[in-house]
């Protein structure tokens, strides 16, 4: 399956901005699920400096300046991305119990492991609040199989917690999350890493895209498709593999992976500091088009 | 030991007598005493008023030169030095060159291979955990996270072997005071300091600039800045002093911004390039683009510009994770594992909490791994740390407390022991580790939190030969001749608009002074001949001082006239002096004025600097003197203010290199002068009296501008109102007028960069020029020519002259100031909805 990514972010602002310095991470991961054939970023106005470089978690960082007046920047990044075999295969014949692959990350023993041990720390954006702990015990019973429980841990989160758009912002807290049951994909990606993690198990924040097809007998829309994120667990002698609690699915075919980090701020897809501008609305369209 | 003790002086054998069992100069001077020794040979001739008399001079030396900020740390320098025997001191210098190798190899492994957590020299977790492992590190080059110049804090055990306190690998402070002491010590103490062979410090700091300048060797044109969070910071005044030391340019991180992956100072100039960047700052909101702490006090873009070698940065970023339990509790093991030898220096023990039950808490402190302020004390707090470990285990561990030696500082015509802890400095260049042979001793006040505040001594190392060479006695900054021109050309556009407001404000505090000098002259007369004239003087003074249209702000308006009684002018008097809430008040001007001049003090001399100091002293005594209101009180404060500002105009036009920015204060000065002149014409002489009084006037005029005397001579026939408009502001030979202080502000803009090309003229050009045109075209009489009782065309004049200044300065501030522009965030793309 070979997609082709345009995804456009429009900052318009009040005033004039004199100078603006931004880091973006919106180039595809190529990684052992799909490989990123191009990617070609667009910025209007033209920019002064740009520069790329790979961040601690090998994500792409492009960063730039631009030095002259504007009152409105556009981002567009336009990427052809190819996903290999469909996950899930022969996954299960990698399936362990949980507690082995806890006690495997407890005292990592490569510099393999030793990075993948840095995700079963809580972070800023997934503390281990009390009793999410209770929670995910429901899911991994003490004779479990990790990739068992983590599929029960999906579904349940799919089915307790209502999605709602417009409940929660990027600075509500987890608590809140799980008291009220509600949020949007990625406050499900953080309450599911601070599931997995509080129980001694790896796991990584995952932004990226999702197909969405339109109704039977419409024509689909532009800009319709949308910036996703999900979470992953890592499985031993496997690698990573990822969960969407969102939609209770295992990506394969409409999942693409831009970034991966221990939440969202490790992989903010544009972020910036300007100088001047004043007030700023946002605008973003994301399409994918199925090549083959 | 020492001199026979018939011969010591009482101050000196009654601490010797005193029982002590831990003391540096009692229990640990060893089988060879000759450090201290030497030093009491000295000594013992004193009685203990010259020691108290050194310990004033000393502490008065401290206070010159170092503008007191109000939240500035308060060090007393004490009058003897701590003695370290040659012995003591290699076993200190080989244990700190040893271990500052060491952490310099677990640095580069931690941002590298990371062999050390693979193979669980360093437990993983707990690094991962800690806020100071900065993961933007891995992107940098690896040349950029090597060790500069750290600190280590040592005490002495009681059974007299030293051990560490604590790393400072981040910004190691004290390095200011360190070369503070060191010159206050040899002026006080010169006979001693030659006599006990003193090992001298020099060579550490010209090998600190010579490999900042091994950094930058290939380079024609180098900048070099001292990276300070600002008059905020505790430290500023170290700062400030570090780069008047080394000459480097002192900066903000408002000065500084990044462009094409290069960080620029933002000069008069414009932008000129940074090469090397002494930060003074933590790293971890150091940039705040990339960084996930946003700091006000960022540079956005500054890791991008590391990352393309563009820039160095010193100390290099993430060195914080050495000073982590992680580390420094396997610091032991590392040596071994990585020196293949033991630490020569010992570390504290550390336990884990799980054994607290077997342990006799009373020589414990506990400590939390995420909050490195929090400290619990095993022999009063048990309970409290026995609750906290049961609570969350985790979070904690037990160190041993450190039991300081004590050494005797100078308090109260006495020698009284308190322990200390001495902090030693380490330089990492490419030939080796370089430990200063000095160090920096200060008293414990508050044992839980070791910190320089309380007592300081210099720290005096004996030599076996003798010395040669000499010190330098003050400040001379050591420096390439290179930099030298290099340097003078470039200030921050932050310390230009600085320098312009000291300009500014020192130019208003005279004239108000003198405005209210003649007030109260003015009311005196007033009280013993009481007559019509007088009164319409007074009065006119009153309302236009009232109303601020002659002090700050300058108000525009037309005059009201208010009455007032004596006891109103009296009362008014002492608010223009000392009221915080008057706004042009003398106490407020003066404090605009020193804060201006802190934020320049790395461009001041010595001398200018101690006379900032007199002029704190006024404006606390101002605070305090609100009670006593009696009129010779008032006339003395205005002396003394009036001669301390006198004294800094002089001591800085002593010293005025026009290259490096002056002409901005000299040029504050010509407009705010300026103003004055216009404002006091626009209030006092625009109205017709009756002639003795509208005379009064001027002559009131006359002497606020320090004119008078000079117009009595030069219209020895006929004195009149046109005269006094002609003399003050139409004469463009006479310095005082307004025409030379037009002329002049001209001049000195011809020091402004420029970027028109030639034949056109700024904005701010302009509006001088008008201005200068209209005093050059107007004839004193048509000034001077009143319809009803009003010179309206004097009023049109000071107007437009007053509007073209507001102009100029406005254009000054757009054109060459404007670094005050904020940076904002923005807000993160958010994650949009998902289908589900």
């Amino acid at each position: 399956m070979k997609y082709k990514i345009k995804h456009s972010t429009t900052y318009k602002y009040a005033d004039f901005v004199s100078l603006c310095q931004n880091q973006a991470r919106l180039t595809p991961k190529t990684n052992h699920k799909q490989i990123c054939h191009s990617s070609y970023i667009e910025i209007t106005p033209s920019t002064s400096y740009l520069r790329e470089y790979t961040d601690y978690f090998d994500n792409k960082v492009t960063v730039f300046e631009i030095a002259k007046q504007h009152k409105k920047l556009t981002v567009t990044m336009v990427s052809e991305v190819e996903l290999l075999v469909k996950q899930g295969s022969n996954l299960s014949s990698f399936d362990m119990p949980w507690k082995d692959a806890r006690d495997l990350l407890a005292e990592p023993k490569t510099r393999d492991l030793l990075k993948v041990s840095e995700f079963v720390l809580p972070s800023q954006l997934t503390p281990l609040e009390k009793g999410i702990q209770d929670y995910v015990l429901e899911s991994f019973t003490p004779e479990m199989n990790l990739i068992e429980g983590c599929t029960s841990l999906m579904a349940r989160i799919f089915h307790d917690f209502h999605y709602d758009p417009g409940f929660t912002t990027i600075s509500t807290p987890l608590s809140i999350v799980f008291a009220q049951k509600r949020g949007v994909c990625q406050d499900f990606a953080h309450f599911a890493l601070a599931c997995v993690r509080s129980i001694g198990l790896a796991g990584r924040y995952v932004s990226g895209y999702i197909e969405t097809l339109p109704p039977e007998g419409e024509v689909k829309l532009e800009g319709a498709d949308a910036t996703h994120a999900w979470f992953a667990i890592y499985v031993p002698n496997y690698g990573w593999v990822d969960f969407d609690p969102t939609n209770n699915v295992l990506p394969t075919e409409q999942h693409i992976t831009l970034a991966v980090g221990r939440d969202f701020s490790d992989v903010t897809p544009l972020k910036g500091v300007v100088f001047g501008g004043g007030s700023q609305v946002l605008d973003v369209a994301v399409d994918m088009l199925r090549l083959e | 030991m020492y001199i026979n003790d018939t011969t010591l002086p009482e101050w000196l054998s009654l601490y010797l007598n005193n029982s002590h069992e831990h003391d540096e100069l009692v229990n640990h001077s060893g089988l060879n005493p000759d450090h201290w020794d030497a030093l009491f040979n000295r000594l013992s001739n004193l009685t203990a008023e010259d020691i108290n008399s050194r310990a004033i001079e000393i502490n008065q030396l401290l206070q010159n030169g170092n503008i007191k900020y109000e939240s500035n740390q308060q060090c007393q320098f004490d009058p003897l030095p701590f003695m370290l025997s040659k012995d003591d001191w290699n076993s200190i210098e080989a244990g700190i060159k040893q271990r500052t190798t060491l952490l310099n190899k677990i640095q580069q492994d931690i941002y590298g291979e990371q062999k050390l957590l693979v193979d669980g020299s360093i437990p993983a977790q707990e690094l991962f955990k800690d806020k100071s492992y900065l993961r933007e590190g891995f992107s940098l080059p690896s040349n950029e996270l090597k060790l500069f110049f750290t600190a280590v804090d040592i005490y002495r055990t009681p059974t007299g072997e030293f051990k560490v306190l604590a790393d400072h690998c981040q910004c190691p402070l004290g390095l200011g005071v360190l070369l503070k002491s060191r010159i206050i010590a040899r002026r006080v103490m010169a006979e001693e300091f030659a006599e006990c062979n003193v090992q001298q410090i020099k060579k550490f700091l010209r090998a600190f600039q010579e490999t900042i300048n091994e950094y930058t060797h290939y380079m024609d044109d180098p900048r070099i800045v001292i990276l300070t969070q600002g008059i905020d910071d505790p430290n500023y005044n170290e700062h400030a002093f570090l780069s008047t030391y080394l000459g480097y340019t002192l900066v903000q991180s408002a000065d500084l911004t990044v462009r094409d992956g290069e960080v620029c100072l933002k000069s008069l100039q414009g932008l000129g390039k940074v090469n090397v960047i002494l930060r003074w700052l933590p790293d971890s909101g150091i940039d705040s683009l990339e960084q996930t702490e946003y700091s006000l006090h960022g540079i956005p873009g500054l890791l991008q510009a590391v990352r393309e070698d563009n820039v160095k940065v010193l100390n290099p970023f993430g060195s914080g994770i050495l000073s982590s339990p992680a580390v420094q509790f396997n610091l032991d093991k590392l040596s071994h594992n990585l020196l293949q030898e033991p630490l020569l220096l010992g570390q504290r023990a550390y336990h884990d909490v799980k054994d607290a039950d077997s342990l006799d808490l009373s020589t414990l402190e506990l400590m939390s791994y995420q909050d490195p302020t929090f400290k619990l004390d095993g022999s009063t707090d048990a309970e409290a740390i026995k609750l906290a470990i049961h609570k969350d285990p985790e979070q904690f561990y037990l160190q041993d407390k450190p039991i300081f030696s004590s050494a005797p500082f100078w308090e109260g015509n006495k020698l009284v022991a308190k322990p200390i802890v001495f902090r030693c400095y380490a330089l990492t260049t490419e030939h080796g580790v370089n430990v200063l042979p000095s160090a920096l001793c200060f008293s414990i006040d508050d044992i839980h939190y070791p910190s320089i505040s309380g007592g300081i001594k210099d720290t005096w190392i004996k030599t076996d030969g003798k010395i040669g060479i000499v010190e330098p006695h003050a400040i001379t900054p050591v420096r390439k001749r290179r930099d030298v021109t290099l340097l003078e050309g470039v200030i921050s556009s932050r310390t230009a608009e600085h320098l312009f407001w000291l300009g500014r404000y020192l130019e208003r505090c005279e004239n108000t002074v003198r405005i209210l000098r003649i007030f109260i002259d003015r009311c005196t007369e007033l009280s013993i001949y009481s007559d019509v004239m007088r009164q319409t003087i007074v009065t006119r003074l009153y309302t236009a001082i009232r109303t601020q249209h002659i002090v700050y702000p300058y108000v525009e308006q037309d005059l009201v006239l208010q009455d007032c009684s004596l006891e109103q002018a009296k009362n008014m008097a002492f608010e223009l002096l000392g009221d915080e809430q008057c706004a042009g008040s003398i106490i407020n001007t003066l404090k605009y004025l020193s804060n201006a001049a802190v934020q320049v003090q790395e461009l001041l001399s010595y001398d200018s600097r101690r006379i900032l100091d007199d002029i704190g002293v006024q404006i606390n005594a101002l605070k305090m003197s609100t009670a006593n209101k009696s009129s010779r009180t008032l006339q003395s404060s205005l002396d003394k203010i009036i001669g301390a500002i006198m004294a800094f105009n002089g001591s800085i036009a002593d010293c005025m290199p026009n290259s490096n920015g002056w002409f901005l204060l000299e040029m504050g000065h010509r407009v705010e002068r300026s103003l004055q002149i216009t404002s006091l014409s626009a209030a006092l002489l625009t109205e017709e009296l009756e002639e003795s009084a509208e005379i009064g006037l001027l002559e009131s005029v006359l002497t606020c501008q320090v004119s008078l005397v000079t117009h009595k001579r030069r219209y020895r026939m006929h004195q009149s109102i046109g005269t006094g408009l002609e003399l003050l502001l139409l004469d463009a030979e006479y310095p005082r007028s307004l025409l030379f202080q037009l002329e002049q502000i001209s001049l000195l803009c011809q020091h402004l960069p420029t970027k028109r090309r030639p034949g056109v003229i700024a904005a701010h050009e302009k509006a001088i020029l008008l201005s200068k045109t209209t005093c050059y075209v107007t004839e004193r009489d048509y000034l001077q020519k009143s319809t009803e009782a009003k010179r309206q065309q004097l009023v049109e004049f000071n107007h437009h002259i007053r509007s073209n200044l507001d102009t100029f300065c406005d254009v000054l501030l757009l054109q060459y100031f404007s670094h005050t522009q904020t940076a904002n965030k923005l807000n993160w793309t958010n994650i949009e909805q998902a289908q589900s």
